[in-house]
This record gives structure tokens, C-alpha cells and sequence, in this order.
């Protein structure tokens, strides 16, 4: 209305005093019933581009606060690719040793599946040393 | 793809059951959640195909230290 009554040679004034100021701003409003303010066409210009400025802000922030779920979305798609390493059992048992003793300072139970997976190596060969360290009583199945 | 330790069952309907069923395949599909209007916990299924499972056995510390 303000930019319409200025481009028609109108007065200048966004308000007069005493009247009810016309809110250009979306926002807080305030109980100031009383005030007088020049606008130039530069300036409603210059609104007019922060108004299209907070519109483009606004959207990419309802973006952000619903991508946690698209990222987590993602993440249980996505396949951890496990390289298997080529080893003997004289080589991988003090890495299997090494990583049970860790494991288990923190976990009640292992299962040959998260050691074969952490360490990359084939799930038959943690197996057999798995039941190596059985016999050894180093390890038990749990419940048995 | 075979393993040593394994016991095969290949018939239809011959079925495993366990706390721990590993599985390998060569194709696995997305999990699909099943549930119906009885069941209080949900589940979820998933299709593998030209697959095998085994169940898994949990392993805690002996008596003989590392």
C-alpha cells in the first residue's frame, strides 16, 4: 500500500499520527501506536528482498530439522563392505586374542560374527579359533 | 559358499531357530516390518536369496585368562 502511494506521487509517509501503523515486517508486534517513518522505493525494495531472504532461510531450516532422518535412513541402508583379510591361524589368533581381551573388559559376550566382522576376517577361521580357545578354557559358550 | 562346521538342511520348510541366525546371501532385501492386530511385538523379515544362515552361539570369558 505504502510503495502504491508513493509510486502515485502520494505522500510519503508510511503512517500518520495517531493512526494504526501498517505492519510491513512480519514479527514481534509492538503496542508503539504512534510514529512516523519515511520510506524511499530503495527501502521497501530492500524489504521486499529480506522478506524473499527469510522465506529462503525458513525453508532450508525445516529442511535441516528433518534430515536426522533422512541421515539415519541412510545409514541402515548403507552396507559396511568388510575387506576379508587372507590369514593362518597362527597369524590371526593373537589378533583374535588381542581383540577378545578388549571386547570382553567391556561386554559380557562375544559372538564370532562381530569379531570376524571387526577384525576382516573369514568367519570360518575365527570359528576354529574360537573352539581352539574353548578347549583352552580361555572361552565357554554362554549357557553351556 | 559352503562351511565345514555346518549341518545342511535344504528341504522346503526346514527352518532354524535361534537368539543369533547369521546370514549370508548373495542378494538381501530391505527389512519389511511385520506385524497384525494380536501380535504385541513387531518383527521384521528380510528375503535372501541364494543364501545360507547358521545360528550363532554366544562365547563368554573362561576360566583361563587371555
Amino acid at each position: 500500500m505504502a510503495e502504491e502511494q508513493i509510486r502515485a506521487g502520494g505522500t510519503p509517509f508510511l503512517s500518520s499520527a495517531g493512526t494504526t501503523p501498517t505492519t510491513l515486517i512480519e514479527g514481534e508486534k509492538t503496542e508503539i501506536t504512534r510514529f512516523r517513518m519515511f520510506i524511499t522505493p530503495e527501502v521497501l525494495a530492500e524489504i521486499s528482498n529480506l522478506r524473499t531472504e527469510v522465506n529462503a532461510l525458513k525453508a532450508t531450516v525445516s529442511e535441516i530439522k528433518t534430515e536426522p532422518e533422512g541421515a539415519k535412513r541412510d545409514l541402515t541402508e548403507e552396507i559396511r563392505v568388510v575387506e576379508v583379510k587372507e590369514m593362518t591361524i597362527e597369524e590371526a589368533r593373537p589378533l583374535v586374542e588381542e581383540f577378545l581381551r578388549k571386547y570382553l573388559e567391556e561386554n559380557k559376550q562375544v559372538y564370532p560374527s562381530d569379531v570376524a566382522d571387526e577384525l576382516g576376517l573369514k568367519y570360518e577361521l575365527v570359528k576354529e579359533i574360537f573352539d581352539i580357545l574353548e578347549k583352552e578354557d580361555r572361552l565357554k559358550k554362554r549357557g553351556g | 559358499m559352503s562351511k565345514p562346521f555346518l549341518t545342511y538342511h535344504t528341504n522346503e520348510n526346514d527352518a532354524i531357530s535361534g537368539e543369533r541366525i547369521v546370514l549370508e546371501a548373495r542378494k538381501l532385501s530391505k527389512p519389511t516390518a511385520i506385524s497384525d492386530k494380536t501380535s504385541r511385538h513387531g518383527a521384521q523379515r528380510v528375503k535372501a536369496d541364494k543364501a545360507e544362515a547358521w545360528i550363532e552361539r554366544a562365547y563368554v570369558a573362561g576360566t583361563r585368562k587371555f
